[in-house]
C-alpha cells in the first residue's frame, strides 16, 4: 500500500501545487485566490477606510491632511497646489487604483496587456484612431513648467506613491482576478484619459445615419428624416420666444437609393467599429437617449432664496464604480474647489468654488470630417498628393501584447496631415481615406480644470475654459456669487471650406478641402443673465438656426430641453428642492405630444377594420386614456404607451429596413397583431440602416398622406397616419400583453419594467447592481435608457448665497472595493430622487475627527 | 497528548501562510510528514496525515472567520461567487478544502517518501547477506 499511498500523495500536491500558483482557464490561481491571509479575501479586510493612517510621498513640499467625511469624502487640506494634486493622485490611487488603470488601458489601446487577445478588437480602434499618438503629441506640446504640467507630474507622483507602498491587503480584487500587478502612473496616462472623454462625446457621426438611409431612400429623403436643424426649435441659446417653435415642413418622400451612398458610412464604420456598432444595435430611442445630460441654472430674480442656482446633470455610462470620484482641495488662500474628478484627471471637473459653480453638457457639434486621398501606391502607399505635390505620409507601427508581454499583433499605421489614414470601403470599390478630428489636435483641458477652479466670476470662468478647452465641446453653465448665470457651447468648432457642412467626404488631394480655421468666440453659442431669468440646456440644438446660421452638425433631442424649460418657465420662485425635483420630473413632451394623436386616430377608427381590431383598439384607447402621461415608478400605461411607440416606428420607417431583413410574406399589419396575439408570432424584427428621431416622427404627424406613412410591406393597401397609429395601438397593446402580461395584473407597473444596470467596469456580474427601478422613461430629464446602462452620472444643485451650499448624488460610491459599505451606498438615495448635503468645510479644524484620517508627509 | 502537535501545527500553518503565503501550507506539512517517519514506529503518537490536513483545513476557517468579524466577507463572498457563477458557500468549501488536501498530501508524500527510503535502506544488507 505505501507505493500507491506515496504516488496518489504526491500526484495530489503536484496537482494543488500547480493549481495554486497557475491560472486554469479563466480561474485564478488558486492559492492567491483562496487564501484567508493574502488572497482575494483579502479584500474585505482593505474594504474600510482605518480611523487613521500615515503615508510617506515624495516629493511634498509638506505635511497634507486629508479628513474623509461620512460619505468617504476625502477634503484635501495642502500648502501647495501641487500637493494638493498629490494627494489627490494619492486618495484617487488608494480608492480606484484598478479604475485608473482600465481606463487609461482603454484609451491608450493596451487593454490586451490586462485581458489578453479578446480585446484586441477594441485597442486596434484606439490605435488605429491615433489615440496614443494624439496624448503623445499633447505631451510634447506641453509646457512641463507650467502650473499644468507641474500638476501632472505632481499627480502621477501620488499615484505611485500609493502604488510603491501599498499593502499587499489592498491589492484590487481585480488585479486578483486577472493575475496582474498594477503599472505605475505616468504623465501620459492622465492625457490618455482626456482623449478618451473625447472619443465617448465627440464621436458624432450624422453621416453615418444620413448616408445609410440615402443608400436605402436617395440623399433628398436622407437629408430630411437626418437633418442639419432640428425640427423642434428651443436652443441653448434663448431667442426670445416663449414657447418651442415646431419647424414643420413635409419630408422628402422616399426616392430612388442613392448609389455610392453607403461610402461615408463605411469611413465611419471602418475608423469606428465598435462605436457605430453600438450605434447600429441601439434601440430606437437608446441612440440619442443615452446623450441625455441636462443643466439649468435660476437668476436671483427668479429664486426663493434670492440667490443664483445651478443643476448638473450629466449623462454617461452607469458603472460601478462611478466614473466619478468626489473631491475637495484646500490650499488656504489660493485654492478651494469641491466637486467631482475623473480618476486620473489631475482637477476638478465639475463642481464649485466659494464664488462660482459649474456643469457642462455635451454640445454634440460635428468635429469630425473624412478625406478621400490620393496616394501614389495603392497597394503600400508611401505618399499622398495635396495641391499636386506629394508628401510623405507619417508612418507609425504598433504592437500589441498580451499580459505575459509576449506580442499578439502588430499594425503599420499611416497619418496624413489630417490624421490617420486607412483604406476602406468594399473591394473593387475600396479608397484610401483620412480623418481630421478635433480631439485628436493639440488641446490642454487639465490646463482648463485646474485653472477655473480658481475664477471668482462667471465672466473669469469662461474666459479660462474659452482659452484652454478645446474638445469634446461642452455646454458650459455657470452661476455665481454675485448672481450672474451664464452658458456658452465651448471647444473647438471648425469652419469648412464650403456650405456643404460636415456630412460629405471631401477631395483630399486639394489643401481648399481643408478646416479654414476655427470659429470665432463671439459665434459661439452663448448667453449671459438672459431676460427670462433661467438658462437650460439639454443637448438640444444650441442656437435657433433662424437667428445664427451655419452648420454645427450632430443629433439633436428636443424632449428633454421643452421639458425643463416648461418647469423653469411655470415656477418664478424657484427653490432647491425644486431644483432636485426637476432632475427625476417623471413628465413627458414626447407623451404629451404622440398620446393625444394616438388617441384621435383611435377615435377615427380606419374603415374595413376587423371587429376583432376594433375592439382591441378601443381597449388599448381606453388604457391609454388612463394615463397621465407621467413615467412614475408606480404608473401601468407607459407600457402600452411605449410598445405602441415601438411598432410605430417599426410601421414608418419600413422603407429604411436593411435589403433581406424584411419579411419573406408580406401580411397586413393586423393580421400580424392577430397572431402576436394568440402567441404564434413574435413582432417582425426590423433591423433598419437607421432610425430617425422622434422629432422627426412628430414632424411627420401634421402630413396625414404622406408616403412614409404607408407599410409597404403590405401589398395592395396604402396606409395613411391614422391607419399606421391605429394599427400600431393595436399592435402594441398585444406586445405589451405578451410581454408584461395583462394590463392590471401587475406586470405593467413601470418599476417592473424600467430599470437602471449599473454594471461593474469589467462586467463582472457579483460587482454590479442591476434591476435598479427608477423613476422617468423616453423623453424625460432622466429618460434611462432601454437597456439602463446609461443614467445620471452626478446629480448636484448648488446655490450661491453668501455661504455656497450643495447637495449631490452619484450612482455608486466613493470605494472601488465590492467589498466596501462605500462601493454602492449612494445607489438607494440616486434611486429615490435625493441628494446629500454635501460638507464644505474652510480648514481641516471645522471637520472634527471624519470619518477617517489621512497624514501624508515628505519622505526624507 | 495528541493535542500539543495539532496546536503547533495549527501555529505554524497560521504564521507560515500569513506571512509567507498559502505555499506555506504544503511546506509545512511536508516538514512534518518527514518528521514523524524519521521517529520510530513505537513513537509514532503524532498526528498522521488526515489530521494535519484537518488542522490545515481548521487553520484557515479560523483565519477567515477571524477577517470576517472585522471585514465583509460575507459580502466580497456573494460578490465573489457570482462572478465565479457558484453559491457563495462554494467559496468557502474551497477555502478549506484546499489547504485540507495541500496538507494531507504534502505530509502523506513525505512521510511515505522517508518511510520508503528507511525501508529500502534496511532490506539492503539482508539483501546483502543472502547473496552471500
Amino acid at each position: 500500500m505505501r507505493p500507491v499511498r506515496a504516488a496518489l500523495s504526491g500526484v495530489v500536491l503536484a496537482g494543488l501545487a500547480y493549481a495554486g500558483a497557475r491560472p486554469i482557464g479563466p480561474l485564478p490561481p488558486l492559492g492567491s485566490l483562496l487564501d484567508p491571509a493574502g488572497g482575494l479575501w483579502a479584500v474585505a479586510r482593505a474594504a474600510e477606510l482605518p480611523a487613521s493612517a500615515e503615508a510617506s510621498v515624495p516629493g511634498l513640499g509638506g505635511d497634507v491632511r486629508v479628513v474623509y467625511d461620512r460619505r468617504g469624502v476625502p477634503h484635501i487640506f495642502a500648502a501647495s497646489e501641487a500637493d494638493a494634486y498629490r494627494a489627490l493622485g494619492y486618495v484617487v490611487a488608494r480608492d480606484r487604483l484598478f479604475q485608473l488603470e482600465l481606463q487609461v488601458r482603454a484609451a491608450s489601446g493596451q487593454l490586451t496587456e490586462l485581458a489578453g487577445p479578446r480585446a484586441l478588437d477594441m485597442d486596434r480602434e484606439s490605435r488605429r484612431l491615433g489615440m496614443p499618438r494624439a496624448a503623445e503629441r499633447k505631451l510634447a506640446a506641453a509646457d512641463s513648467a507650467s502650473p499644468s504640467g507641474r500638476a501632472l507630474r505632481a499627480y502621477a507622483d501620488g499615484v505611485n506613491a500609493y502604488i510603491d507602498a501599498m499593502p499587499a491587503r489592498e491589492l484590487p480584487a481585480e488585479y486578483r482576478l486577472l493575475g496582474v500587478r498594477p503599472r505605475r502612473w505616468a504623465p501620459i496616462h492622465s492625457l490618455h484619459l482626456m482623449n478618451r472623454m473625447g472619443y465617448t462625446l465627440a464621436y458624432i457621426a450624422p453621416e453615418l445615419d444620413r448616408s445609410a438611409a440615402a443608400g436605402r431612400v436617395g440623399a433628398a429623403a436622407a437629408a430630411s428624416l437626418f437633418p442639419a436643424d432640428a425640427p423642434i426649435q428651443e436652443p441653448i441659446q434663448p431667442n426670445g420666444q416663449r414657447a418651442p417653435r415646431f419647424d414643420v415642413r413635409p419630408l422628402a418622400p422616399p426616392g430612388t437609393p442613392e448609389a455610392g451612398a453607403g461610402l461615408a458610412s463605411a469611413a465611419v464604420r471602418d475608423f469606428f467599429p465598435t462605436a457605430s456598432l453600438a450605434q447600429r444595435t441601439a434601440q430606437p430611442d437608446d441612440a440619442r437617449g443615452w446623450m441625455a445630460s441636462n443643466n439649468w441654472a435660476v437668476a436671483p430674480a427668479r429664486s426663493r432664496s434670492g440667490h443664483a442656482l445651478l443643476a448638473g446633470d450629466p449623462h454617461l455610462e452607469l458603472t460601478l464604480p462611478s466614473i466619478w470620484y468626489e473631491a475637495h482641495l484646500v490650499v488656504p488662500g489660493r485654492l478651494d474647489v469641491y466637486g467631482v474628478t475623473i480618476p486620473g484627471a489631475p482637477g476638478i471637473v465639475i463642481g464649485f468654488n466659494r464664488d462660482v459653480s459649474w456643469t457642462f453638457t455635451n454640445t454634440g457639434a460635428d468635429v469630425l470630417d473624412f478625406y478621400r486621398e490620393t496616394v501614389d501606391d495603392d497597394a503600400h502607399p508611401t505618399r499622398y498628393q495635396v495641391d499636386g505635390a506629394w508628401r510623405a505620409l507619417e508612418r507609425r507601427v504598433e504592437t500589441y501584447r498580451d499580459a505575459a508581454g509576449a506580442v499578439i499583433g502588430t499594425d503599420t499605421l499611416l497619418f496624413t496631415h489630417r490624421g490617420p489614414m486607412r483604406r476602406t470601403g468594399e473591394e473593387g470599390r475600396a479608397r484610401w481615406v483620412s480623418m481630421r478630428w478635433t480631439v485628436l489636435e493639440p488641446s490642454n483641458e487639465l490646463a482648463a480644470f485646474q485653472q477655473v477652479a480658481h475664477a471668482t466670476t462667471v465672466a473669469e470662468f469662461q474666459a479660462t475654459m474659452a482659452e484652454h478647452f478645446r474638445s469634446p465641446a461642452q455646454n458650459m453653465l455657470a452661476a455665481d456669487r454675485g448672481g450672474s448665470i451664464a452658458i456658452r457651447s465651448t471647444g473647438r468648432f471648425p469652419v469648412r471650406p464650403d456650405s456643404l457642412g460636415g456630412m460629405v467626404e471631401r477631395d483630399g488631394s486639394v489643401s481648399a478641402s481643408d478646416w479654414r480655421g476655427d470659429r470665432p468666440l463671439a459665434e459661439y453659442p452663448q448667453s449671459l443673465n438672459p431676460a427670462q431669468g433661467y438658462l437650460a440646456s439639454a443637448n438640444q440644438q444650441p442656437v435657433d438656426p433662424q437667428q445664427v446660421t451655419g452648420y454645427w452638425g450632430g443629433s439633436y433631442d428636443p424632449w428633454r430641453a421643452l421639458r425643463i424649460n416648461a418647469l423653469l418657465r411655470a415656477d418664478s420662485s424657484v427653490t432647491v428642492d425644486a431644483m432636485r425635483r426637476y432632475q427625476t420630473d417623471p413628465g413627458s413632451e414626447r407623451a404629451n405630444l404622440f398620446v393625444p394623436r394616438f388617441l384621435a386616430a383611435a377615435r377615427r377608427a380606419p374603415a374595413g377594420m376587423s371587429a376583432r381590431d376594433a375592439a382591441s383598439l378601443a381597449e388599448a384607447a381606453r388604457l391609454l386614456g388612463e394615463w397621465d402621461r407621467r413615467y412614475t415608478r408606480e404608473n401601468t400605461r407607459a407600457v402600452l404607451f411605449e410598445a405602441a411607440m415601438r411598432e410605430l416606428v417599426e410601421r414608418t420607417w419600413d422603407e429604411l429596413i436593411e435589403p433581406g431583413a424584411e419579411p419573406a410574406v408580406a401580411r397586413p399589419p393586423s393580421a400580424n397583431a392577430d397572431r402576436v396575439r394568440r402567441g404564434d408570432a413574435a413582432p417582425v424584427p426590423a433591423r433598419r440602416v437607421a432610425t430617425p428621431s422622434s422629432a422627426a416622427l412628430a414632424q411627420l404627424l401634421a402630413d396625414s398622406a404622406s408616403p412614409w406613412w404607408d407599410d409597404t410591406r403590405t401589398a395592395g393597401v396604402r396606409e395613411d397616419r391614422d391607419a399606421i397609429m391605429a394599427a400600431s395601438l393595436v399592435a402594441g397593446l398585444a406586445r405589451a400583453r405578451r410581454d408584461a402580461g395583462e394590463p392590471d395584473a401587475g406586470g405593467w407597473t413601470w418599476s417592473r419594467v424600467r430599470h437602471a444596470n449599473v454594471g461593474h467596469l469589467l462586467g463582472l456580474p457579483g460587482f454590479g447592481r442591476h434591476g435598479v427601478s427608477v423613476q422617468g422613461g423616453p423623453g424625460t430629464l432622466s429618460p434611462s435608457s432601454g437597456n439602463g446602462a446609461h443614467g445620471a452620472s452626478w446629480r448636484m444643485v448648488v446655490e450661491m448665497g453668501p455661504q455656497v451650499a450643495a447637495w449631490a448624488v452619484y450612482p455608486g460610491g466613493q470605494s472601488g472595493n465590492p467589498a466596501s459599505s462605500r462601493y454602492a451606498d449612494r445607489l438607494r438615495t440616486w434611486q429615490e430622487g435625493r441628494l446629500d448635503s454635501l460638507v464644505v468645510p474652510r480648514a481641516a479644524s471645522e471637520m472634527g475627527a471624519g470619518a477617517s484620517v489621512l497624514t501624508l508627509r515628505p519622505r526624507r | 497528548m495528541m493535542i500539543l502537535p495539532l496546536v503547533l501545527l495549527a501555529v505554524a500553518f497560521a504564521a507560515g501562510t500569513w506571512w509567507l503565503g498559502w505555499w506555506a501550507v504544503p511546506l509545512v506539512a511536508l516538514a512534518y510528514g518527514v518528521w514523524r517517519a524519521r521517529r520510530s514506529p513505537d513513537a509514532r503518537r503524532a498526528p498522521a496525515a488526515l489530521l494535519v490536513g484537518i488542522t490545515a483545513a481548521a487553520t484557515w476557517a479560523l483565519l477567515l472567520a477571524a477577517s470576517a468579524a472585522s471585514a465583509p466577507v460575507a459580502e466580497l463572498a456573494r460578490g465573489l461567487a457570482a462572478v465565479m457563477g457558484q453559491p457563495a458557500p462554494v467559496l468557502y468549501l474551497a477555502t478549506v478544502l484546499f489547504p485540507m488536501l495541500l496538507a494531507w498530501s504534502a505530509a502523506a508524500f513525505g512521510e511515505s517518501a522517508v518511510t520508503r527510503r528507511r525501508a529500502s535502506a534496511s532490506a539492503e544488507p539482508a539483501a546483502i547477506r543472502r547473496s552471500a
